[in-house]
């Protein structure tokens, strides 16, 4: 085996080719290139074949990426399928925006040593996408079908990974979600240049044809109670994620022109999918033209920027108040905007909006780091007298997300939340309050990251299926 | 004596200590005359003899009571004529018969009740009884144990009122004597022992110096005991403990080495027994048990010897049935007739395998003998006045010189024997050919299977999801697919790992485990060796046999039917197909699987009773077989159903009369097979690992390989790693070790050991049969529950997060690595904090302390400095570390004033000298390990400790491979061998076969640097405590005792996982039985693998160590992240790696490192304080101070930690050692007088000589003179500035690691391990001037010549015996002939051999150059070709070296072959074949061959 694997020592790293900057910034099209299969096999053996595989340790759907590496590197890409997707429900998906950086391949062993990382995401993508071309992912086929049913709330990644898992395990399914698509966020959230459309599509059609049941445009609370849901179901998955934007109370906030993130993404998605979108069409959420100013520092900012200067913006900046180091966002995405034109205006701080009715300029002030907080991070603090004015036709705020008042919007005043209105449940059994509801993803642990969603539906599912169990045996004991 | 008492009797109720573990070992010895004589010389010589192997026995702390001696010869007829006198009776006619009887001496009813018993069977019997005569003793010369022990001694005269042949009567004897016995243990009678009771012979034994016999029997001073033979025995035993019965010879034999198959054999007499009949005995049932149970291996192997003695084979014949050659892979030198005498025998009795010498007689015929390996010296010598001595050492008795007429020693599996009537004596050949010709009418009746068995043609049972579904419930994960199974059927190899195992105990894991893991191997260390199952291969056998067994008892009557033999107890698919339909009628399948909806215990009591009807119905060939799972039916684990089925088999007599094969999903990996033979398979199909290949071989990953070929590859590693599993115990037949159970158990049930496995060591209990079944069935479950499965990803080996715990988890190694960063204790303690808050996965993770006093204030606890001063890094070598590494850690160990060890690869000289910045990166401890690299004058005066690595935790009882690419010029340099060209470490030391050899180590590096103390390093194992005793007796002055955990550079994995147990385990018990023996105060006992924390530095001290190594966790302190591919020279980080590159790469400083243990003694400090403690040594050994917290998962049946916590009392005695104390060993009297004489004499100016004489007493001579010079000059005196002139035998060891300024010169011979070490000196070994022999016949030298050697000379005008110029890494030798193994594992110097050479020469030779004279062409019988190319000498510059050679052997020896050679040399040159590693061809200086032809020879 050591022949094939542990070539870090000879092989220098590389990536599939990226589209140049100029290329790229003209479509919503991929920016990442596939592996061709001889590159994938020769990066992959590059692995180490680590004794404490801190890829994995860092992964949070704990994948077995040294194994399926080394089974690229092998040319077993079925086996490398196989074992990719046994722990998790969407390896293309990751393999595409996880921020490897920050997780996998920032952690590999050779990339802490020095020699590089192996290029982790980018081979699980092409394993994925080659299962795709060859026909090796299948809908599931049950033998038998339960006849315990799950209601799950939300087609976003963790209501799909939840129900896929279940479905496994033979059990009825029902998707409800408050869109006309499934996907959530990977949907409507996240650029076509990161995770094109039709990924989502061929997944949520492989678990429609897995035989699970989504119902659209539903929303719980208007279309059925929680408690309706319930009584149809022998339990319930929340999985609704966060979608309230976090606002700036700053003066001049109400002007016109002023979007949140998700509002700005939505229509640029939606057109992507061929939708008609009013307010895109007639110009209000199209950059086209326009000096665009992003504020925020993390992923979602980079998307809106990113975006934005696919729209053919005149200027686009994005204001962050500490600096690059700092920035919560995949530092690979900063380069990437960096490459495309965007204007970073780090260590500045919206202090106002100005304008008549629409936003024309935002006020800045500069800051700088002062001591670290109790998270470690350093303390922006503003300099004084070092306000200036950056041009602004649109601005978008990226600053973050905040759940709904779930208990509200279901009608279900009695589910328990925390103090920032997400989801309580016992970290154990993965159960609300109420008996029989569960929740995962965004709603119970705030906005995160899409790996991170699946793996709480794996989680919930697992939880779940316990729960079930357990049930069954209630049942047949009393009688 | 009484506190010895209460302390076992406090231990074997814990089941901390068991009788079963003691060992010894010794000095053994015959002299026969030749000319049909009695004669009083025979009795003196045997006495003297062994007043000169004193050094070979131990003696107590008084200097007075040995581990015993004891001679035995013929009745002395006048002497006991007069004695019968003495009682008023007259002996007129037959023979007088004497009973030598040990009797309760203080328990007077005892003593009546046993004399009662005597006779009343003598009489029954129809014997005259004489009386009874005390034997006149004077205890004066006993040292205080073993006189309070001492029996009380008599003898029974008597005579037999038939007139008797001779044989009969003694038959009757041995019967009488049987009967005695039982009676006597049936009314419970201890301390009864009879130590001879014949007509023949008489044996005088016990518990004094070899010296002192003759003075505590003043029976020995008549000159009327008389006798034609005489075999003495002198002992070494790791107990202190006097045990009067243990004395040596036994009524038969007197046996030096260890029986390794012992629990074998013993279960394997059990089978013959139900068989056993002959018209000899009236009665067979009175033999049984033949063995009688509690004795030692000599006793058992004697209680045989003599019941075949008595059955009327002869003494030759018998040791060739329990004791044959090694033959069934050497037809090159075995005669034909000779290989179907051992095919016949071997179908007769299982061998008695392990090292042996053995002198035994019956009085008709004596002989001397070794085992099959030749582990034991034999050396022999026959006068002109008719004796023959043979003995462990040549000049135990001084006989004039000029009356020899031959000297010689046996080699593997030789034996001499002497016609006592004829006075006619037979070399192994002839005796051999003469008794090879009674049996040729047997040998049709072997049939050799595996040629029934014909052509294969490997097919599946199971594929694709079935095949599927089968391995998740057998246990498979994708990593044994990938990992573990993948490497056996593409390359035939094992996998190899490293960094130890940091995976939980099986007992404490969540997981599920196969029962196979709870199975530990067993492994040989210092009290026998292990054997090169690779290099010496053609001892080593696999040999299968089928068909019942015949009488053993009567060869007339041997069986009628065919006995069937396999070359391998695996049986491929194909195979078993085969197997099966010959068998056909004769085979009965046992389903071995049970319903999910009962219970597994009940299935195997079923699985018991079925096996044991259907042979009782006249099956002859169990199967057992698993096949039958399904969603209903679970699997019943193997290795219970194979244990069930044997253990009751053997149980009710049945074994013998079917074979036990199995069809298993489970076996796997190469310990899975060596377990369920352990436990009594007889064969294996392993049915799912071949499907598994198929379903590998579908994926094409087996390049070009056909599935057959796959297959036969996979079954080649499976044997490979057989051998290598019975090997690294000593064992080389399979048929012995079958059923013998040679494991210990961690964490199984008493009761399932108890029921299946029983004899099998366990000291702890733990998971039981429901447990097991709870385990089974939730897997099985799992196996159902989902539509697709997925087997589970493993993490057994490396960490994955869903797969099995590991303790050094990737975030408390950063934790770790950070706060030796930064130097921050608080982030220290989160380490230690997150290591001690992990689920268990060490036994001391069960463990809490106990507080007993008030805390102490922090500042009143002695200061860090002191308790550093108390941590060692490990011994790991350069060579598995990058230079930086290992000079970073030497630096930060000396910093703290604490110990780093060389390791066994040398240490750079330059590190010797204090850096300028004052650092020092000389490492403290030098090692000195089976390959000696490195080990030289200079190396070994350069340290404060020397290491002997008698085991390392990750692979005991196992050798070592340094591949080619990571032998950098450096490491070449400090090993003495060549860039590119692979090292081989051996598995045993090869001078240390025994524990009587390891004191002679002890003693030589001793000599070498008095000032060091000597430690030895030992492997954590049941019965480790008693090896540790012997160690002590030995005068080390360290025992580090190792756990199985720990790291090393690679590894089998499987050696990673099933070999060695938790230090807790070996600590505990080592400081128990060293306490009981009261040496505990004499000896430092060390302890590492796996130690991480102050907590657990205080755990072992409290379990008795006062020292402790922290390896792999300095390691991690200096950067490593535990990648565990330190054997593909790819670390990552720097730290086990010989790439330049990745060298670079290396972060750790010596600041990490002392940061490290600076916070490990903080943590140590602060728990001494709140425990009330103010010095670690207070609580050394205080187990009272832990308490056993949690017992392990509600699954297991009891998990009792209370036998490691069990305190011995240890009386006046400290409970810890003299700090650095240095133990005493005796002076070399040569050395010390010529240092004396010579002392202020010495420049480099003149030339100075000594004459004297040497006796074989005097060992190591010329060692402690290099050292006293050394110290002096260091190295910068000329060579050949000493000449020192001695005549006698040398006795072992002579001029072990000699300096250059020295010659010695010897006129007579020398014992073993002459030039050890060699350091640049000269030795010259000579026949004496009066000496009439051939020198190429005349073995001058013995064994294990010039081990290590890396600078020097050596002309031997002689033989030598076995392994000449193993390991020799840079001496130059010539000698006149060699036995078995010569050059072995050589990687340096030049060997010329003038004459005959014996088999297996250059195996694993790797350096270096020989030379050997084969006039007769018969050079490639006898060589192992797999490292070496050899040719005729085509070289001018090769020529002129070999001719310049013999010419000065010539001028050194006066040698007659040495001169017709060089009379006539241009064509005698041709004569010669020159020998050359073919690693070597590419790179000599001086090429052997013509350029163009290079390639060719590659």
């Amino acid at each position: 085996m050591s022949e094939k694997m542990l070539k870090f020592v000879k092989i220098g790293q590389q990536s599939p080719p990226k589209r140049s900057a100029d290329n790229r910034k003209n479509d919503f099209k991929e920016v990442y290139d596939e592996f061709i299969s001889n590159k994938a096999k020769e990066q992959s053996s590059r692995c180490s074949q680590c004794g404490v595989p801190f890829c994995q340790v860092h992964c949070p759907l704990q994948n077995n990426i040294p194994d399926w590496l080394k089974l690229t590197a092998e040319g077993r890409l079925e086996d490398a399928y196989e074992l990719s997707q046994s722990t998790n429900n969407m390896p293309e998906v990751c393999g595409r925006i996880c921020p490897q950086d920050r997780l996998c391949e920032g952690n590999c062993v050779i990339e802490q040593s020095g020699h590089g990382t192996v290029t982790i995401g980018s081979v699980e993508k092409y394993i994925t996408e080659t299962a795709w071309e060859k026909g090796w992912v299948k809908p599931i086929k049950l033998k038998k079908e339960k006849n315990q049913s799950i209601g799950i709330i939300g087609a976003g990644p963790a209501g799909l990974a939840c129900a896929e898992q279940l479905r496994k395990s033979g059990f009825k399914i029902t998707i409800y979600d408050r869109y006309d698509r499934p996907g959530g966020l990977l949907i409507y959230g996240i650029p076509n240049f990161k995770l094109e459309k039709f990924v989502v599509e061929r997944r949520t059609k492989l678990l429609k044809d897995s035989g699970i049941k989504f119902k659209h445009n539903f929303e719980v609370g208007r279309d059925a109670t929680l408690e309706e849901l319930k009584s149809k179901h022998d339990a319930i998955l929340i999985a609704t994620g966060v979608y309230k934007a976090r606002d700036v109370d700053i003066e001049g906030k109400n002007l016109k022109n002023i979007f949140p993130a998700m509002d700005f993404l939505t229509a640029s998605n939606r057109k992507g999918l061929g939708d008609k979108v009013k307010l895109f069409d007639d110009g209000t959420l199209n950059a086209e033209n326009k000096n665009i100013v992003v504020i925020g520092g993390g992923d979602t900012a980079m998307d809106c920027v990113r975006t934005a200067i696919r729209q053919k913006a005149k200027s686009v900046k994005c204001l962050y108040r500490r600096d690059r180091e700092n920035m919560p966002g995949s530092a690979r995405e900063v380069s990437n905007a960096i490459e495309e034109g965007i204007d970073f205006l780090w260590l500045s701080n919206p202090n106002r909006f100005i304008g008549k009715d629409n936003v024309e300029a935002v006020e800045v002030t500069k800051m700088e780091l002062g001591e670290a907080d109790s998270s470690g991070r350093r303390k922006p603090v503003p300099i004084k007298n070092s306000e200036y004015k950056v041009d602004a036709d649109i601005v978008i705020k990226a600053l973050g997300f905040d759940p709904e008042d779930v208990p509200k919007l279901f009608g279900s005043e009695d589910l328990s939340v925390s103090k920032w209105g997400t989801i309580k449940i016992d970290l154990k059994t993965m159960q609300t309050n109420l008996p029989g509801v569960f929740a995962a993803g965004d709603i119970v642990r705030g906005a995160s990251l899409v790996v991170w969603a699946i793996r709480d539906g794996r989680d919930a599912a697992a939880e779940i299926e316990k729960y079930l169990n357990s049930q069954v045996i209630k049942k047949t004991e009393a009688a | 004596m009484k506190l010895y008492k209460k302390n076992r009797e406090i231990l074997q109720k814990n089941f901390s200590y068991s009788t079963n573990m003691e060992h010894d070992a010794c000095g053994v010895g015959l002299i026969a005359s030749l000319d049909g004589k009695k004669s009083r010389k025979v009795v003196e010589y045997g006495i003297e003899a062994l007043k000169a192997v004193w050094h070979r026995g131990a003696v107590d702390a008084d200097g007075k009571s040995g581990d015993g001696a004891g001679i035995s010869f013929e009745i002395p007829k006048d002497f006991f004529q007069e004695k019968i006198e003495d009682t008023g009776h007259k002996h007129t006619e037959g023979d007088i018969c004497v009973g030598m009887i040990f009797l309760p001496r203080t328990d007077y009813s005892s003593q009546e009740r046993s004399k009662a018993l005597v006779e009343r069977n003598l009489l029954e019997n129809d014997f005259y009884i004489y009386g009874w005569r005390q034997v006149p003793v004077n205890s004066d010369v006993l040292g205080k144990t073993a006189d309070s022990n001492r029996p009380e001694i008599t003898q029974i005269i008597f005579k037999s009122n038939k007139k008797k042949e001779r044989n009969e009567l003694e038959r009757s004897l041995y019967v009488v004597r049987k009967k005695i016995l039982k009676q006597t243990r049936n009314e419970q009678i201890n301390d009864f022992y009879i130590c001879s009771l014949s007509s023949r012979s008489i044996v005088y034994k016990g518990m004094f110096l070899a010296e002192a016999l003759s003075d505590f029997y003043p029976d020995l001073k008549d000159k009327r005991f008389i006798s034609r033979f005489s075999i003495f025995h002198q002992r070494f035993s790791t107990n202190t403990f006097p045990s009067w019965k243990l004395a040596q010879p036994f009524r038969s034999l007197a046996h030096n080495g260890e029986i390794n198959t012992l629990k074998g054999n013993i279960n394997w007499m059990k089978i013959h027994e139900q068989d056993m009949s002959s018209e000899l005995f009236k009665n067979v049932e009175d033999l049984k048990p033949v063995i009688t149970p509690g004795n030692s291996d000599s006793a058992a192997l004697d209680n045989v010897f003599e019941l075949l003695i008595h059955s009327g084979k002869s003494v030759p014949l018998i040791k060739l049935m329990m004791m044959p050659d090694a033959w069934s892979k050497r037809s090159k030198i075995l005669p034909k007739a000779h290989q179907q005498l051992f095919d016949v025998l071997n179908s007769t009795i299982e061998p008695w395998d392990g090292p042996a010498a053995i002198c035994a007689t019956d009085s008709k015929w004596a002989i001397a003998a070794t085992d099959r390996n030749g582990l034991r010296p034999l050396r022999y010598s026959i006068t002109s006045d008719n004796l023959l001595f043979a003995g462990s050492e040549t000049g135990m008795v001084s006989i004039p010189e000029e009356n020899i007429i031959e000297k010689g020693r046996l080699g593997p599996g030789q034996l001499i024997a002497v016609d006592l009537k004829a006075g006619k004596i037979f070399k192994d050949k002839d005796i051999k050919d003469y008794l090879a010709k009674d049996f040729t009418k047997f040998h049709k009746q072997v049939v050799h299977f595996d040629k029934k068995l014909g052509t294969k043609n490997e097919f599946p049972n199971f594929q694709n999801e079935e095949l599927r579904q089968r391995q998740f419930i057998s246990g498979y994960s994708i990593e044994d697919l990938e990992l573990i199974l993948h490497p056996m059927a593409e390359e035939a190899k094992e996998a190899t790992g490293s960094m130890g195992d940091d995976t939980p105990v099986a007992v404490l894991s969540n997981h599920y485990r196969p029962i196979t893991h709870y199975f530990r191997q067993n492994f040989s260390q210092v009290t026998n060796p292990p054997i090169d199952s690779l290099r010496e291969n053609k001892v080593m056998s696999l040999k299968t046999r089928f068909g019942n067994l015949g009488n053993i008892l009567d060869f007339d009557n041997f069986t009628k039917e065919n006995i069937y033999v396999l070359d391998s107890p695996i049986l491929t698919n194909s195979e078993f197909k085969k197997f099966k339909s010959h068998f056909s009628t004769k085979i009965k399948i046992i389903d071995c699987t049970f319903d999910v909806s009962k219970s597994l215990k009940d299935r195997l009591e079923e699985i018991r009773s079925e096996a044991e009807i259907s042979v009782r119905e006249g099956i002859n060939h169990l199967i057992l077989s698993d096949q039958k799972i399904s969603e209903k039916k679970a699997i019943v684990p193997m290795v219970l159903a194979v244990g069930a089925v044997h253990s009751n088999l053997v149980k009710h007599g049945l074994r013998g009369y079917s074979s036990i094969n199995v069809q298993t999903a489970e076996a796997m990996d190469t310990h899975s097979f060596a377990v369920l033979l352990g436990v009594g398979a007889t064969t294996i199909n392993p049915y799912l690992a071949i499907d598994s290949i198929y379903q590998r071989y579908t994926k094409k990953l087996f390049g070009k390989l056909d599935f057959n070929a796959c297959v036969d590859r996979f079954k080649k590693s499976i044997n490979n790693g057989l051998l290598k599993i019975m090997s690294k115990m000593g064992i080389s037949v399979l048929s012995s070790y079958r059923g013998g159970c040679n494991f210990e158990a961690v964490g199984l049930s008493r009761a399932i050991v108890a029921d299946y496995f029983p004899g099998m060591f366990s000291r702890i209990s733990g998971i039981g049969v429901s447990g097991i079944e709870n385990k089974i069935k939730e897997l099985h479950k799992k196996a159902y529950q989902k539509n697709v499965t997925v087997l589970p990803i493993g993490g057994l080996y490396k960490y994955r997060k869903s797969g099995e715990d590991h303790q050094l988890q990737g975030s408390l190694i950063h934790l770790l690595q950070h706060a030796v960063g930064v130097k921050s204790y608080e982030q220290y303690k989160k380490y230690s904090a997150g290591i001690h808050n992990l689920t268990p996965i060490n036994l001391r993770d069960l463990l809490e302390f106990k507080k007993k006093n008030n805390p102490v204030n922090i500042d009143e606890v002695e200061p860090v400095t002191e308790i550093m001063k108390r941590f060692g890094s490990g011994s790991m070598s350069h060579g598995a570390l990058s230079e930086e590494a290992h000079e970073t850690l030497a630096i930060g160990m000396n910093r703290i004033k604490g110990a780093s060890c060389s390791g066994e690869g040398g240490e750079d000289s330059r590190r010797f000298k204090v850096l300028e910045n004052g650092d020092s990166a000389n490492s403290k401890v030098k090692q000195v390990a089976s390959a000696r690299f490195g080990v030289t004058i200079e190396y070994l005066n350069n340290c404060s400790e020397i290491e002997i690595k008698i085991a390392q935790g990750a692979k005991p009882g196992e050798g070592g491979q340094l591949p080619g690419f990571k032998v950098t010029k450096d490491i070449a340099r400090l090993r003495h061998s060549t860039k590119g060209v692979t090292l081989i470490s051996p598995p045993p030391h090869h001078d240390i076969y025994s524990i009587e050899d390891l004191a002679q180590l002890i003693y030589d590096l001793k000599q070498i640097n008095p000032k060091a103390r000597v430690g030895v390093k030992l492997v954590a194992s049941t019965g480790i405590g008693t090896i540790a005793a012997g160690v002590a007796k030995a005068k080390a002055d360290v025992i580090l005792i190792s756990g199985h955990s720990g790291g090393t550079g690679a590894s089998p994995q499987t050696s990673v996982k099933y070999a060695g147990i938790p230090w807790e385990m070996g600590l505990t018990e080592a400081n128990q039985i060293l306490t009981l023996n009261q040496l505990r105060q004499q000896v430092t006992l060390r302890t590492d693998g796996g130690l991480k924390t102050g907590r657990d530095v205080v755990m072992a001290a409290m379990m008795g160590a006062e020292e402790f190594g922290m390896g792999t966790s300095s390691l991690i302190a200096m950067g490593c992240i535990m990648v565990r591919q330190c054997h593909s020279n790819t670390c990552p980080v720097g730290v086990c790696t010989q790439d330049d590159e990745l060298r670079k790469k290396f972060t750790g400083t010596p600041e990490k490192v002392v940061n490290f243990f600076n916070f490990v003694a903080m943590e140590v400090r602060e728990i001494l304080a709140s425990l009330g403690f103010k010095n670690l040594k207070d609580i050394i050994g205080r187990t009272d101070l832990l308490a056993q917290v949690s017992r392990g998962s509600p699954n297991l049946d009891d998990l009792d930690l209370n036998p490691l916590l069990v305190q011995t009392d240890p009386g006046n005695h400290n409970r810890y050692s003299d700090n650095k104390l240095i133990n005493k060993v005796p002076d070399n009297n040569i050395d010390e007088n010529v240092w004396k004489k010579i002392k202020d004499k010495v420049n480099n100016n003149e030339k100075i000589s000594y004459d004297g004489n040497i006796k074989n007493t005097d060992r190591a001579v010329g060692t402690k003179l290099s050292h006293y010079i050394f110290d002096k000059f260091k190295n910068k005196l000329n060579s050949d500035l000493i000449q020192i002139n001695l005549n006698g035998s040398a006795g072992q060891s002579l001029g072990a690691f000699l300096s250059k300024s020295i010659s010695l010169k010897i006129f007579g011979d020398a014992n073993d391990y002459v030039a050890k070490g060699l350091s640049g000196g000269k030795i010259v070994v000579v026949p004496s001037k009066t000496n009439r022999l051939k020198t190429k016949e005349n073995t001058i030298i013995g064994n294990t010549v010039l081990y290590g050697a890396t600078s020097g000379k050596l002309f031997a005008a002689g033989k030598a015996g076995e392994r000449f110029a193993v390991r020799n890494s840079g001496g130059t030798a010539i000698v006149e002939g060699c036995d078995s193994n010569g050059c072995e594992y050589m990687t340096g110097g030049n060997i010329i051999i003038l004459g005959s050479i014996g088999d297996n020469f250059g195996a694993g030779m790797t350096g270096g150059m020989a030379f050997i004279y084969d006039p007769e062409n018969t050079f490639e019988n006898f060589v192992n070709p797999a490292s070496i190319t050899w040719q005729k000498l085509e070289t001018k510059y090769w020529k002129e070296k070999l001719k310049s050679l013999i010419q000065e052997h010539l001028q050194e020896t006066d040698s007659v072959i040495a001169k017709k050679i060089l009379n006539d040399f241009e064509n005698e040159m041709n004569n010669f074949k020159q020998v050359c590693p073919i690693e070597m061809l590419d790179k000599l200086e001086n090429p052997i061959t013509l350029k163009d032809r290079i390639s060719k020879a590659v």
